[in-house]
């Protein structure tokens, strides 16, 4: 039986126990699969997965869209089944370890994954209006259509992939893929290497772009908080609405830090960004200075302390006078 | 007609006019000020920023606050310093959100001396459309890759070379200044017979009836489960115009500013009392698909969509417009 | 860049030993630049991030903050807390380009009023150094 039959399967034994299942339908517009809320069997059986099924669903672990509740009514307490990537598992490892959701509270039907397309790099090499019928994986990398890709579509976020089979799951018997070596932080240390004047100049013009939609946020799986300090107007507020330089600055490393030691690197907020800000750098960056500096890396140990939650007098002191 | 080859674009500056037009910044088509006719991009679907940043921009400075002894004393109005301006190579789409935009901002006698000043200043160069965008219906809601609504002046894309109609007196006054030729033989013939590649059409004429009595939650909770309440379909949506305005003070400055706001924000609809009427996802998408396919119908008797369906393409999670107009109708 | 230029800093200084450093090098006289504007927190780890980019948005030359020595924290390990969110926020603003040298975090005594007025000094002459913040300064645009 294959991976997505026995998704399929399993999907529906949780569809009756769970609130709903979460998984990945065929979307109507450049390959890209969608997030089914699945309800009913039925439902299930429109599943699919490959490699467009790039949205990180466990946002929907974290998205309330229950009605409010009436007085009185209890909510609903039955658990969540989410179809997961091995990137999407590790949201879940964050989660719990964030006392977000207790683990028996999520479904977690995990699935080996050989790493999906970035729709942005897609689209550059077939055109945004294209008449590809679907993508799938072949023995060695992508087939479009059954034939070898014009290049390289391969999601930036899956070269650090080290977990293609996810680290977590309540489903056995998946059949494995083989795990390539992942890459490091060579992408940010390049990036550091330059002038930071160019640095700068680089930023600069990204942020400019920033419309502040708030899609990267709202995106992300670990930005749970009911209101974001961005947000917040009264007393007072951090920022200002204005899409211009320092504000968008502002926005931007307030959430990179804020996300520091947390991020997954499901690069979320890089796929939704229409207007294409490199923001898996930042977090990236973040994620580097976690790791070497404090030894701290995300979504692998629910029992690791935090970093922004907790404290070592030994840490490394490396700019205080 | 005049004609005029794209390698002597510098004609546009030529005529005293100041020029916006479609500019590829860091993989971004939008409406900016240009000044080399290098910058301008040609090939590009549809801009990923509407065009209506021209005549509404995301940051807007509405009065100037004068301050003393941390008091204000006088606000005096700052109306933007407009020359006459090309915004040229806008899609007919975005030309024709200006009709329901321009009737919008001076709604009922209220009138909105900020667009209002833009706009007069401003001679439209549309540039048809020579391939069909996708997930776009402007067919259906009233428009096309030719259509001439709100144009000053219809460019036509043949080759390497534009040839240049004039709509309205404006227009004309404004390609007499260019000093353009007058377009003959082939170029002349083919902007005439030009039929370009019109997208899919779409059965929307019920539909603002159809929707009179889909207000209740039911009909909009499983279509909106997926949303995430971004702002993406509303900021980068032709028609849509809805701000919010705020004081803002630096040092002993002060000014009052205007900034895009849109329905799928959390603190859009909240009340200064902390109550939000509008709190859940399904209301929010409601309120946006209700507005520009019921609510702008019966109070403008024309359509609040043009078609352009960026909102269908920018989507992150693929929330596709016309699916769920079909969705919701069933 | 010109020599007259002074510039504007905010320092957060914690109440139980900065603030107090401050004042010991006031009443000791010990001269330092009167560059810096002193807002006092009740611990350096109440200092958000956020605060050093508001600053810098609303037109700070340069941020300074000030704090007890680890280990001597009147609320044990707010200092200790907050030293991680000054290392990652100074990493970040290096990686962006924008000018780490304006960002400073000092861990000053109570009785250290010669180390107060030795950071000052230092940390004026780096701002000065680089110049005026003009980055992501607002400026005077509105």
């Amino acid at each position: 039986m294959s991976n997505v039959d026995k998704m399929r399967e399993e999907a529906k034994k949780l569809v009756s126990e769970c609130r709903f299942v979460v998984g990945y339908e065929r979307g109507t517009f450049n390959h890209l699969d969608r997030a089914l809320i699945a309800k009913t069997p039925e439902d299930v059986d429109k599943f699919v997965f490959g490699p467009t099924s790039i949205p990180n669903l466990t946002l929907y672990a974290v998205t309330d869209f229950r009605r409010p509740l009436k007085r009185g009514e209890s909510p609903d307490a039955r658990p969540i089944g989410i179809v997961c990537k091995g990137c999407d598992a590790k949201t879940i490892v964050e989660l719990v370890r964030e006392h977000i959701h207790a683990r028996d509270q999520v479904k977690i039907i995990g699935m080996p994954c050989k790493g999906t397309i970035d729709p942005k790099k897609f689209a550059m090499l077939y055109g945004e209006d294209n008449d590809v019928k679907q993508i799938t994986w072949g023995p060695d990398g992508f087939l479009v259509d059954g034939q070898a890709p014009k290049g390289d579509l391969l999601a930036g976020k899956c070269l650090h992939c080290k977990v293609r089979n996810p680290s977590v799951t309540d489903v056995d018997g998946m059949e494995q893929v083989d795990q390539p070596e992942a890459a490091g932080f060579e992408g940010i240390e390049s990036f550091e290497a330059m002038d930071p004047e160019d640095r700068w100049r680089f930023f600069e013009g990204q942020f400019s772009k920033c419309i502040r939609c708030y899609a990267c946020r709202n995106a992300c799986p670990l930005c749970y908080c009911h209101q974001c300090s961005i947000d917040i107007q009264k007393p007072f507020n951090w920022t200002q609405k204005f899409t211009e330089l320092p504000d968008n600055t502002f926005y931007h490393t307030m959430r990179a830090l804020h996300l520091a030691g947390r991020c997954v690197d499901c690069g979320e907020c890089e796929r939704v960004c229409p207007m294409d800000i490199p923001l898996r750098l930042l977090n990236g960056k973040m994620a580097k200075v976690a790791y070497e500096n404090f030894n701290i890396e995300s979504g692998e140990d629910p029992d690791r302390p935090s970093l922004l939650g907790g404290c070592d007098p030994n840490d490394k002191e490396c700019f205080i006078w | 007609m005049k004609v005029m080859d794209k390698t002597q674009l510098d004609k546009l500056f030529g005529a005293g006019y100041e020029v916006i037009a479609p500019v590829n910044t860091l993989g971004v088509v939008e409406y900016i000020k240009v000044t080399v006719p290098a910058q301008i991009e040609f090939d590009f679907y549809n801009s990923k920023k509407p065009a209506k940043s021209a005549f509404f921009p995301a940051t807007e400075k509405m009065f100037d606050i004068k301050m003393q002894d941390r008091k204000a004393v006088s606000m005096d109005e700052s109306l933007p310093e407009m020359k006459d301006t090309i915004l040229f190579g806008i899609r007919p789409c975005d030309a024709g959100s200006l009709t329901y935009m321009d009737q919008l901002f001076n709604w009922e006698g209220f009138e909105d001396p900020y667009w209002n000043a833009r706009r007069e200043a401003v001679t439209v160069f549309t540039l048809g459309c020579s391939k069909v965008c996708p997930n776009s219906f402007c067919t259906s809601v009233g428009g096309g890759p030719k259509s001439k609504t709100n144009a000053d002046v219809f460019v036509y894309e043949v080759g390497d070379k534009l040839v240049f109609e004039a709509i309205t007196d404006k227009g004309s006054a404004a390609l007499d200044k260019m000093g353009l030729e007058e377009a003959t033989g082939a170029e002349l013939e083919a902007a005439q017979n030009w039929e370009p590649a019109e997208p899919e059409v779409v059965d929307l004429d019920e539909t603002p009836t159809k929707l009179d009595d889909r207000w209740p939650d039911e009909h909009w909770v499983d279509v909106s489960l997926r949303c995430l309440n971004c702002g993406i379909c509303t900021f980068l949506c032709p028609t849509c115009h809805c701000f919010d305005i705020i004081d803002y003070k630096h040092r002993d400055k002060c000014a009052r500013c205007r900034v895009w706001d849109t329905c799928q924000f959390d603190d859009y609809t909240v009340h200064a009392s902390g109550h939000q009427p509008r709190e859940t996802k399904q209301s929010r998408v409601r309120n946006r698909i209700l507005h520009k396919f019921n609510y702008i119908p019966h109070n403008f008797d024309m359509f609040g969509c043009v078609g352009c369906g960026r909102c269908t393409s920018l989507c992150p999670v693929n929330i596709d417009l016309i699916e769920t107009i079909q969705e919701v109708e069933k | 860049m010109s020599d007259d230029f002074e510039p504007k800093i905010v320092a957060f200084l914690c109440n139980w030993c900065s603030y107090a450093g401050a004042d010991l090098a006031g009443t000791s006289r010990f001269q330092y630049p009167p560059n810096i504007r002193v807002i006092r927190v009740m611990c350096s780890g109440r200092v958000n991030p956020m605060f050093v980019s508001r600053a810098l948005v609303e037109g700070a030359d340069g941020v300074l903050i000030s704090g007890c020595h680890p280990g001597e924290c009147h609320y044990e390990k707010g200092n200790i807390i907050a030293k991680r969110r000054f290392e990652l926020m100074h990493e970040l603003l290096d990686f962006m380009g924008l000018d780490p040298g304006r960002f400073q975090v000092s861990w000053v005594s109570a009785s250290e009023g010669v180390k107060f007025q030795d950071v000052v000094t230092r940390f004026v002459d780096q701002v000065k150094e680089l110049g005026p913040a003009d980055k992501i300064n607002r400026g005077d645009e509105l």
